[in-house]
């Protein structure tokens, strides 16, 4: 042993410890643990006398004694506990570790923190204020392992936690630990950040400003996990403006090898291999953060994001496919390299794949499913599916052009049952119409083949089979035969009733599955083994439908056939042909005196159910005879269609496999119902986006000034304080106006560089038919030296008018010199930022008769409801000419004219994407300080007086 | 999302660590049963043809290695993607190799405090902490030098 008995060795400790391994048998083992017990308790009842060495000594005994007895001693132990807590408070490090790693083994079971949770608490608030950071890393240690099944320190302890986080004095050891037990303790209860809003803020604002020291990714490895846990947990929308930042760092991770001088590269395992921990960590994140292309919910998709960072992306994927498909040195390297390619090739669905580079996923997957390593295969279908069910149709398509065969394959030779279990579900996940006749007979093959698969499996299948068959079928007498062959390898593999349960709906409400059913199980019936399934369908079927088949079989060779299945069978399925019997009388009284003495014999039946069916049955024939009267008619009545629609089995999958479309009545012969598989619920427990989001943002102040000067001007400055200095520049294009250009240049004007910037947009509604539709082009470079700029770009869509408070909002965030701030600031996209010129050439678009006569039409044409009028008071010495001036600004055109003295004629036109085109006139009459307008368009009142609200906020 | 326990057993399932992340389902005090199922499971598996990932229960799954005499196990989620825990344990063993010098179960037993020691600097709150195993070396090292 190279590291024994130092100064920080405990000599009684071994020694008791090799006593126990030398105790062959396990009553001396007991007796010398007991006895040990004894001594502890003994020195622990002396304890005034007893030293910080020995107490340690008995402690690490205690725990080894847990350890050792593979915890079956617990309620021996917990004495010890007050010790223990007497020992945490030590000075000496050793002592102080050995008490903390004893509670660390005992702190989870019942009732010891009820009797000394107060005290450890106490002890652990005073370590972490220690200026010891050792002593510190102990207590963060602690709450980082039992953190999470606590609510007290949480309550207690959580802003300890977070100030050694924060605080720029820490040593990095103490960051990565107190980043760690802050999300313990926060998984234990996350109320603290959202239950305020404005510490949630700051404190997220904090934790993401982690992520910046890009010369150091140890503290990454760290924070990453807490950063992830608040996307999933406490605020996604908070971290969706880390997309850009952190595909940089991965693309830096991914790209290591091409810069020997980076952190990264001294990080790696091996040249050229990127480091798996920070790449599945971020992919993890922004597989959260961004959506399937598919989502609707007005969540991150790849459309939301700016083209540089899907591209950083892309190449990601690309680079890693390269990586993962090179010959591995040893089984370690290969684990790394299939960890980082499996996660990007997961991710790399929500990235709108080329089909190229679906094929190129694929075709690098399935040359691994070769591979002789069990791991390797099993993770390689779990991939596989994955990508199928995700990526839709492009992955299933090329899986089963080129790739099918080869399943079959390792279905066939495959000996790991949790890689056969894969298996099936990606099978599962590729059957369509066309191929679920040749997946269906592989996996039956399989299940009668001459390697016993294990119960669960042959379950698996069974379902999945029964399902398949039921909803690809596109020819019915194959549904009946593989579903009833499918039952009858069913020898007590699967007790469920659901299968064949469902294929008696099936046949009942599909008159056509009639007789087709009954012959084949008659045919089943004449067999000498017969599953229990099986008869059961038999029994039920047959004593429904006995008369599609009375040409070829009578009720009493049925009856003769059911005889000789029941001594065979269980009580339920024998209670089952009871009845079936008592339906077969019904049809055929010949058979009455045979059914007679089979129902007295049963009245012996051990069974009471059993024994009463008989007896009643025996009671209705006797009542029959003797009276006349026609009960079986009124009591067994045929069956009515059964309205389940939704196919029972389907529960069976559980929530997290991909459902299949719901089941609809086999009406029709031509049945192919092509849904894709959903993918799995990865996101399942999202919380909804808040809805209110738009209203909770804080502005800047003084925004309102800027705002309005993004409403007359196509440039100019949109904030600046003594740190930064943001400049903006709007263009339309005049053949697309409903779509302005926003341009944001952030300046730093201080004497620090600024970090951390980082930004968002919210819009006032991202669903649900919204306004308007934004989307991100560049995004702002993170870190800004002294003196430098750098750009943000991004698109407004006008889909159609909205009032000017609900203009889009730009977050800004950034750190400058220890401090955080945070703008937000409202960008005036107007109805009035989409106006058309009318100029054609020079030549004014209006004329004055132009205008009067559009005036009256749309009068005559809209009355009082296209118009709108609306007045206020302005401080202004010239009047006239300022709103001349405004009106002009906004992209109107002036209309000259001499009819009505201080009165402007203005007339535009204004576009959005839903309502097109329409044409705007206002008659703007200026009388000293009040203003008064009439506005009208061609889309009426509500339009006009959006119209005018804009004028209005623009002469303020 | 993140480990729920790391427990290394020797190959007659006789517990040499345990660290618990949240408590083990069920009763809290039968956390021997637990074990034993886990111990149960992972040794009747063929370590040549099948694969160090195996479903434990409805929400955990086991991601486990033998290496020499003694099977190091995590405990981890079933959305988990199960490859990178696999390297958390090589990662482990080789911290433990080369603090021990060419480690043996008996360097665990004799020094259990020790191994529990690296884990601490390896793994907090469920998740991995350091990955650079000179840097795990060395602040252990220096802990051990602590009084």
């Amino acid at each position: 042993m190279a590291v024994g008995n130092g100064h920080n060795g405990m000599k009684g400790l071994q020694l008791f410890i090799a006593d126990l391994r030398g105790s062959v048998q396990s009553e001396d083992r007991e007796k010398r643990i007991q006895s040990e017990m004894v001594n502890i308790r003994k020195q622990f009842e002396a304890s005034e006398s007893l030293s910080g060495y020995q107490r340690k000594k008995y402690v690490a005994k205690l725990a080894y004694v847990f350890i050792a007895t593979n915890t079956t001693k617990l309620s021996d132990v917990v004495f010890g506990l007050d010790q223990c807590c007497e020992l945490l408070g030590s000075n000496v490090y050793s002592e102080k570790f050995i008490a903390y790693m004893t509670l660390e083994l005992l702190y989870h079971h019942a009732n010891i923190n009820d009797s000394i949770g107060r005290r450890a608490t106490q002890q652990v608030k005073k370590d972490l204020a220690s200026t010891d950071d050792d002593v510190v890393c102990l207590a963060l240690n602690f709450l980082g392992v039992v953190g999470k099944s606590h609510e007290e320190l949480t309550h207690e302890l959580i802003h300890e936690v977070f100030q050694v986080l924060r605080s720029p004095t820490s040593a990095q050891i103490l960051k990565k630990k107190s980043a760690l037990a802050f999300l313990a303790l926060l998984r234990n209860d996350s109320s603290i950040l959202t239950q305020d809003v404005r510490r949630k803020h700051l404190w997220i604002q904090r934790i993401i400003s982690l992520l910046d020291d890009s010369s150091n990714y140890r503290l990454m490895i760290s924070v990453l996990p807490l950063i992830e846990f608040i996307a999933r947990e406490v605020d996604s929308q908070a971290c969706v403006k880390l997309i850009p930042q952190l595909s940089t760092i991965l693309q830096n991770c991914i790209f290591a090898e091409n810069r020997p001088a980076d952190e990264f590269h001294r990080n790696q395992i091996s040249s050229g291999i990127p480091d798996p921990w920070i790449v599945t960590k971020i992919v993890s994140i922004l597989n959260f953060l961004i959506c399937s292309p598919s989502s609707t919910s007005g969540e991150v998709t790849f459309s939301n994001i700016d083209q540089a960072t899907l591209g950083k992306l892309r190449v990601c994927v690309t680079k890693v496919i390269e990586i993962g498909t090179r010959p591995a040195v040893d089984v370690i390297m290969r684990t790394i390299q299939n960890t980082i390619l499996f996660s990007l090739i997961n991710f790399a669905s929500k990235l709108d794949p080329s089909v190229d580079a679906i094929a190129s996923s694929v075709n690098a997957l399935c040359s691994l499913l070769s591979s002789n390593e069990t791991n390797t295969r099993y993770l390689t279908l779990d991939c596989l599916t994955k990508l199928c069910s995700i990526n839709g149709k492009g992955a299933r398509d090329e899986v089963r052009a080129y790739h099918i065969e080869q399943l079959f394959q390792i279905l066939a030779t495959e000996r790991d049952s949790s890689i056969v279990r894969k298996l099936v579900d990606l099978l599962y996940t590729l059957t369509d119409v066309g191929n679920v006749q040749m997946i269906v007979n592989e996996l039956l093959k399989y299940m009668t083949g001459s390697r016993q698969p294990d119960h669960h499996i042959r379950s698996d299948i069974a379902v999945k089979v029964a399902i398949l068959t039921e909803k690809y079928a596109h020819d019915t007498n194959w549904y009946v035969v593989v579903t009833l062959k499918l039952l009858s390898l069913a020898n007590a593999s699967f007790n469920n009733d659901d299968i064949w349960q469902r294929l008696c709906q099936i046949v009942v409400n599909n008159e056509s599955l009639h007789q087709l059913t009954c012959r084949h199980l008659v045919e089943y019936l004449y067999q000498p083994n017969m599953s229990e399934p099986l008869v059961k369908a038999a029994a039920f079927l047959l004593g429904e439908f006995a008369e599609s088949v009375a040409s070829e079989v009578s009720c009493g060779d049925l009856f003769n056939l059911f005889t000789n299945k029941y001594f065979g069978v269980s009580n339920l399925c024998r209670a089952m042909i009871l009845t079936t019997m008592m339906k077969l009388y019904k049809r055929d009284s010949l058979i009455g005196s045979a059914l007679i003495k089979f129902y007295q014999l049963e009245l012996n039946s051990l069974d009471v159910q059993l024994q009463t069916r008989s007896y009643e049955y025996l009671k209705i024939i006797q009542l029959e005879k003797i009276h006349g009267v026609n009960l079986s008619d009124v009591l067994f009545l045929p069956m009515v269609p059964f309205s389940a629609k939704k196919n029972p089995l389907l529960n069976r999958l559980g929530p997290s496999d991909q459902s299949v479309s719901e089941l609809t009545s086999f009406s029709s012969s031509d049945n192919t119902i092509s849904t894709v598989p959903t993918p799995p619920l990865s996101r399942s427990h999202r919380k909804p986006p808040a809805s209110n989001r738009y209203e909770e943002q804080t502005l800047s102040a003084n925004w309102e000034e800027a705002f309005r000067r993004t409403l007359k001007h196509k440039q100019g400055v949109l904030y600046t304080c003594s740190f930064i200095k943001v400049l903006y520049r709007l263009n339309t294009v005049s053949s697309h106006p409903e779509l302005l250009e926003v341009t944001l240049t952030y300046v730093n004007t201080s004497d620090w560089p600024i970090t951390s910037l980082l930004t968002e947009l919210v819009a006032k509604k991202t669903e649900d038919d919204p306004p308007y539709v934004l989307k991100v082009i560049s995004v702002p470079a993170s870190t800004v030296a002294m003196g430098e700029r750098t750009t943000h770009k991004f698109e407004i869509l006008t889909r159609h008018a909205y009032p000017l408070n609900q203009c889009p909002i730009v977050n800004v965030s950034f750190r400058s010199n220890g401090h955080f701030s945070s703008l937000g600031l409202k960008i005036a996209s107007s109805i009035t930022s989409t106006i058309v010129s009318t100029h054609t050439d020079g030549r004014p678009g209006v004329t004055l008769p132009q205008f009067v006569q559009r005036w009256r039409a749309l009068g005559d044409a809209l009355g009082k409801d296209g118009e709108f009028h609306g007045s206020a008071i302005f401080a202004q010495s010239n009047t006239y000419n300022h709103v001349k001036s405004c009106v002009g600004k906004l992209g109107f055109e002036i209309v000259e004219q001499s009819m009505a003295e201080s009165t402007i004629f203005a007339a535009g036109i204004v576009r959005t994407k839903v309502d097109g085109s329409s044409g705007c006139l206002m008659k703007i009459e200026c009388r000293d300080s009040q203003v008064d307008i009439i506005c009208k368009t061609t889309h009426g009142g509500y339009l006009s007086e959006l119209v005018a609200g804009c004028v209005l906020e623009a002469l303020r | 999302m993140s480990i729920k326990f790391v427990i290394c057993l020797n190959k007659q399932g006789a517990l040499r660590l345990i660290r618990l992340f949240e408590p083990f389902s069920g009763d809290a005090n039968s956390s021997q049963s637990t074990i034993a199922q886990i111990y149960k499971l992972i040794s009747s598996r063929d370590h040549r043809h099948q694969s160090n990932f195996v479903e434990f229960s409805d929400s955990t799954k086991l991601v486990y290695k033998r290496y020499a005499g003694l099977y190091f196990v995590m405990g981890v989620g079933l959305q988990d993607e199960e490859l990178i825990y696999l390297s958390h344990i090589h990662l482990l063993v080789e911290v433990l190799d080369a603090f021990f010098g060419n480690v043996c179960e008996l360097d665990i037993v004799f020094n259990f405090h020790k191994a529990y020691m690296i884990l601490d600097e390896l793994i907090i709150g469920g998740e991995i902490q350091e990955t650079c195993k000179d840097v795990i070396l060395e602040r252990v090292n220096y802990l051990d030098r602590l009084s």
